[in-house]
């Protein structure tokens, strides 16, 4: 038995058109119809069918082909012209065997007989759906092979050209970024040439993100098959495209390791769970939280985040109200991102803090 | 308080403003820094904008200009202290892009900076930003006296920001700080030039490139403008100038 909710979820956006001469069947079948589809059509002749397959494109057609002074054959085949790819289904009481081999080489989904078990038919479309998005996958895999073929092509021509393109890690927040230049691109390698320390970044965080002002969107390489300081080389297995450009970071962020405090009240409701700051930066703070606040989206709400970091003698001090980002769920937490405006007398202190640790990070960085 | 702004241009479009913040007060030779802001169109490029101390000063006087998320480049005439001392600071609280000769780039670490994404390396024959029919022209100063050194020209306010050319050694001044009889000037310009500057062939080759240039006001990293003719005058006692390498009987 098929689940109608389950049905509907894959027939979104399909459209269905049903031709029959009956119309105490044709009714009948609106009712069932409806309740699969958003999309259905009726004609009780091949004619207004015609007409109405014309002016819109339907996924599906179920149609008689025995009708008192119209061809269906004929109907199929002309239909066939500007509808290369709808998914046929005849239901008759006629003598199919004659026309049969006609119908399967015009492409015929399905051949059901008059009396029809609603079932059945269900069965059937359901069959057709499945295989429309299989076809639209199969589509799909080719575009992102082609995607892929001019991908490298592209490539190919930068690494000819020697074309400066920029790589980019992050450690603990900080961004470190460097030029490279492509030595050497395949279907499933990709090598840069780079400085010392974007090497050291990279054999860090591994993960790495690729730019050329050439090129809109951006390469991102995840896994290392051989980086080497001597040539100043890494060599990547594989990289994938960036649909939309990733978000480069425009102010800078740190992680906070010392010893800080955090309050989040949302409607000025106490937030009870634990919380952390993962990242900071003048304009965001990242959180980290032990379970998301129930029954309030924090969208929509009044945050206020109050921030305590120990920074030596001057203590940043931060009463800041939040406007909600995004968030992410990571493996026993949630990391949610918050927009900070604050009064300005308390930006000083924070500056500093960022700054100096900033430094701290490099030197970090630098001592691995 | 001392006036610590002027604005030396603006046309409702285009600003050039010139602040005073020191960083400290040395009552003997005194060497007083100019920080200048660039305002086109609420897009900021800020000039040698100078060491961590004056930083919260500066930065709250240039929002009153310009949002600090709006500041496009901050030009960057060499790697001293004075000039350089507070990228991070400018780096955590905007988003703009530094512009600093390439020889410094591989230093930026050491003023805390990994992110080359956000350094326009300067080539030594410089290089010119259009906006419009206008430009902002980085000019080669190299050796005068960093090695790595450019000046600004900005077409619009025929403005030439020269770093350390031209710099003075004057008391602090309440009132506008501008050169008004170069004769008398040239007694504060004398030391510091002899021997901060590398020698009178690259004063010479400076001057011959600036000549070229529409200029209205010559505004220096420390001391007084230079406006009008005041600037000419300037421009032909630098390339007088005896100096760095010319005196070097005088250093061994
Ligand atoms: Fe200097
Ligand atoms: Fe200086």
């Amino acid at each position: 038995m098929i689940d109608i909710q389950n049905f509907k979820q894959k027939s979104i956006g399909l459209s269905i058109l049903h031709v029959d001469a009956n119309h105490k069947f044709l009714e009948n079948s609106r009712n069932l119809l409806q309740k699969l589809f958003d999309n259905v059509a009726l004609s009780d002749n091949t004619t207004s069918a015609l007409q109405i397959l014309k002016e819109n494109q339907f996924d599906i057609l179920i149609t008689d082909i025995e009708f008192a002074d119209e061809d269906g054959i004929e109907f199929i085949q002309e239909l066939k012209n500007f509808s290369p790819n709808i998914k046929i289904i005849v239901i008759t009481a006629h003598d199919t065997k004659e026309n049969l081999l006609k119908l399967i080489s015009l492409g015929l989904f399905k051949l059901l007989e008059k009396p029809i078990h609603a079932p059945n038919l269900v069965q059937t479309l359901y069959d057709a759906i499945i295989s429309i998005e299989e076809q639209k996958n199969a589509q799909l895999s080719h575009e992102q092979l082609e995607e892929k073929n001019s991908l490298l092509t592209f490539l190919e021509t930068l690494c000819q050209n020697q074309e400066i393109i920029q790589l980019h890690n992050y450690y603990k927040g900080l961004s470190i970024t460097n030029n490279a230049l492509i030595k050497n691109v395949g279907t499933h390698h990709i090598t840069f040439s780079t400085s010392d320390i974007q090497l050291q970044a990279i054999q860090y965080e591994t993960k790495t993100i690729v730019t050329s002002e050439l090129l809109n969107s951006a390469l991102v390489c995840k896994n290392i098959l051989k980086l080497e300081f001597n040539s100043g080389t890494v060599n990547f297995k594989d990289f994938i495209l960036h649909k939309t450009s990733p978000i480069l970071r425009k102010a800078v962020r740190v992680n906070v390791e010392s010893l800080h405090s955090v309050a989040l009240s949302i409607n000025e409701h106490l937030f009870l769970g634990n919380i952390s700051i993962a990242d900071i930066s003048v304009e965001a703070v990242k959180l980290e939280l032990d379970a998301l606040p129930a029954g309030v989206h924090l969208a929509n709400n009044s945050i206020k985040i109050d921030i305590n970091i120990q920074n030596g003698l001057e203590n940043v001090v931060l009463n800041a109200d939040g406007k909600y980002l995004r968030e992410d769920e990571n493996d026993s937490s949630y990391s949610v991102v918050f927009m900070l405006s604050y009064d300005l007398a308390q930006k000083s202190a924070l500056v500093k803090y960022i700054a100096k640790r900033q430094m701290e990070l490099i030197r970090e960085f630098k001592r691995l | 308080m001392q006036n610590q702004e002027k604005i030396l241009f603006d046309n409702g479009t285009h600003k050039f403003i010139m602040f005073s913040f020191d960083d400290e007060t040395h009552e003997d030779s005194y060497l007083s820094v100019n920080q200048y802001l660039i305002v086109q169109n609420n897009m900021g490029v800020l000039i040698d904008p100078g060491s961590e101390a004056i930083f919260d000063e500066l930065s709250e006087a240039v929002t009153k200009h310009v949002a600090l998320e709006n500041i496009k480049y901050i030009f960057l005439s060499h790697q001293d202290p004075d000039v350089s001392g507070s990228i991070t600071q400018w780096s955590v609280t905007t988003p703009a892009k530094f512009i600093i000769s390439s020889l410094w780039v591989r230093f930026m670490s050491h003023y805390g900076f990994l992110d080359m994404g956000r350094i326009m390396s300067l080539p030594d024959h410089g290089a010119k930003i259009h906006f419009g029919e206008n430009y902002i022209q980085f000019v080669p100063a190299h050796f005068l006296h960093s090695p790595g050194n450019f000046s600004l020209y900005d077409s619009l306010s025929k403005i030439l920001f020269s770093g350390d050319i031209g710099a003075a050694i004057v008391p602090a001044h309440d009132e506008y700080k501008h050169v008004d009889n170069f004769e008398k000037h040239k007694k504060n310009l004398e030391g510091f030039h002899k021997r901060y500057m590398g020698s009178n062939k690259l004063c010479r080759a400076w001057v011959s490139h600036v000549e070229k240039l529409d200029i209205n006001i010559i505004a220096p990293q420390h001391g007084l403008l230079f406006e009008g003719g005041d600037a000419q005058l300037f421009l032909e006692w630098l390339k007088e100038l005896e100096c760095g390498s010319d005196l070097l009987s005088e250093l061994y």
